[in-house]
């Protein structure tokens, strides 16, 4: 195994299947910068669940129990409705793929879904110049020499 | 002999456990059923039995035991509230588990700007006598290195990595709770490990030496 490697697969030793964990350890051992790398990865871990170790007897519980579905029942139908709001949003906003959030998904649909709807109408677009029928296209100006007319159309 | 015995009672061991589990479901479904009629003693006891777990995640969170203690009464009105709509076939600690998440999530937004307040708990914890000086200085420390670091995190990685790395929940079960695929749970929790290891290194070398680590 190659340092590039190994230091990528440090960062998530946790989830590391057996066989990926063994061969890593065993790179580790014997190359002293990956054998630093996985010290700190552990020993910053350690200090978040040092530092964060969460005490029962450090919060205050004291009426704790009784309190809520009193508080609950006193609550009106507009905060449970914002509630509600306040969910659907956290939905739409959810990362899908990779850090997207499931909302541009659902931009990019709408945007393609309009773009077709748009070219699909201005296709069919018809122009009735008294004996002339303009098919998809824009009619600009006509020029008139009394023998013949030439009529000028944009691409669109 | 002597192994088929120990089996045999392997055996009975993890018959007993299961069945232990089982019961433990069946109860924990009657007083969520119970909840839903409107049965407030069900439900104190539903509280009773996941108050820790849930104050414990909003603490981790928050890093606060005051915050965490109002956080932890929002959670379980809601869970009151949104009762109803309870799937008794989900896990309900899951559902309980993103409700607080959620209410955790939202309380940063409302009061990160009063970031200063959460260090109240660490100047309690300077006049602490159990420890020597040098043990709550170092603790201190400690304490403002990581609380310092989880800033830089935005939220979905810092509740990844505080889901993962602190509650020890796993991959699924985190997927779960945030909603996201597992395979984007993965990625925040790699961007959140990497970015906090690089922030200690940046902005807590100190810190990291007095743990003794090489850099």
């Amino acid at each position: 195994m190659k340092c590039g490697k190994a230091k990528k697969l440090i960062n998530g030793y946790a989830e590391l299947k057996e066989t990926n964990k063994n061969s890593l350890d065993s790179h580790v051992a014997g190359c002293p910068s990956c054998q630093r790398g996985l010290e700190l990865h552990k020993a910053s871990i350690n200090m978040f669940k040092q530092a964060l170790s969460f005490e029962d007897k450090g919060m205050s519980w004291e009426g704790f129990v009784e309190q809520a579905p009193l508080e609950a029942q006193h609550l009106s139908w507009l905060s449970s409705i914002r509630e509600k709001m306040k969910e659907l949003l956290r939905l739409i906003a959810t990362p899908v793929l990779g850090p997207v959030p499931a909302y541009v998904f659902s931009l990019f649909l709408i945007l393609v879904a309009g773009l077709g709807a748009y070219s699909s109408l201005s296709r069919e677009k018809i122009l009735v110049l008294e004996n002339v029928i303009v098919l998809d296209r824009e009619y600009l100006s006509s020029v008139d020499d009394g023998e013949k007319t030439v009529y000028l159309v944009n691409r669109k | 002999m002597s192994t088929l015995d120990d089996n045999a009672k392997r055996d009975i061991i993890l018959e007993k456990s299961v069945d232990s589990d089982k019961a433990l479901l069946e109860e924990e479904r009657g007083l969520i059923e119970g909840a839903k009629r409107g049965d407030q003693l069900s439900f104190k006891k539903l509280m009773d039995k996941y108050k820790s777990q849930v104050g414990g995640l909003a603490y981790r969170m928050v890093g606060s035991y005051e915050d965490a203690r109002d956080i932890s009464q929002n959670v379980f009105i809601k869970a009151y509230q949104n009762l109803g709509s309870f799937d008794t076939k989900r896990k309900f600690s899951t559902w309980l588990y993103r409700i607080a998440m959620n209410a955790s999530i939202d309380y940063l937004r409302k009061y990160r700007k009063h970031k200063t307040d959460h260090l109240d708990d660490l100047a309690g914890q300077l006049s602490d006598k159990k420890d020597g000086p040098e043990k709550v200085f170092n603790n201190t420390l400690v304490k403002l290195a990581v609380r310092d670091s989880l800033e830089s995190l935005n939220s979905k990685q810092k509740s990844v990595f505080v889901l993962r790395d602190l509650e020890g929940l796993d991959i699924n079960e985190i997927a779960q709770i945030t909603q996201m695929p597992q395979a984007t749970v993965r990625w925040y929790l790699h961007r959140a490990r990497a970015k906090l290891k690089g922030e200690l290194i940046k902005h807590h070398p100190l810190v990291l030496k007095r743990m003794g680590v090489r850099l």
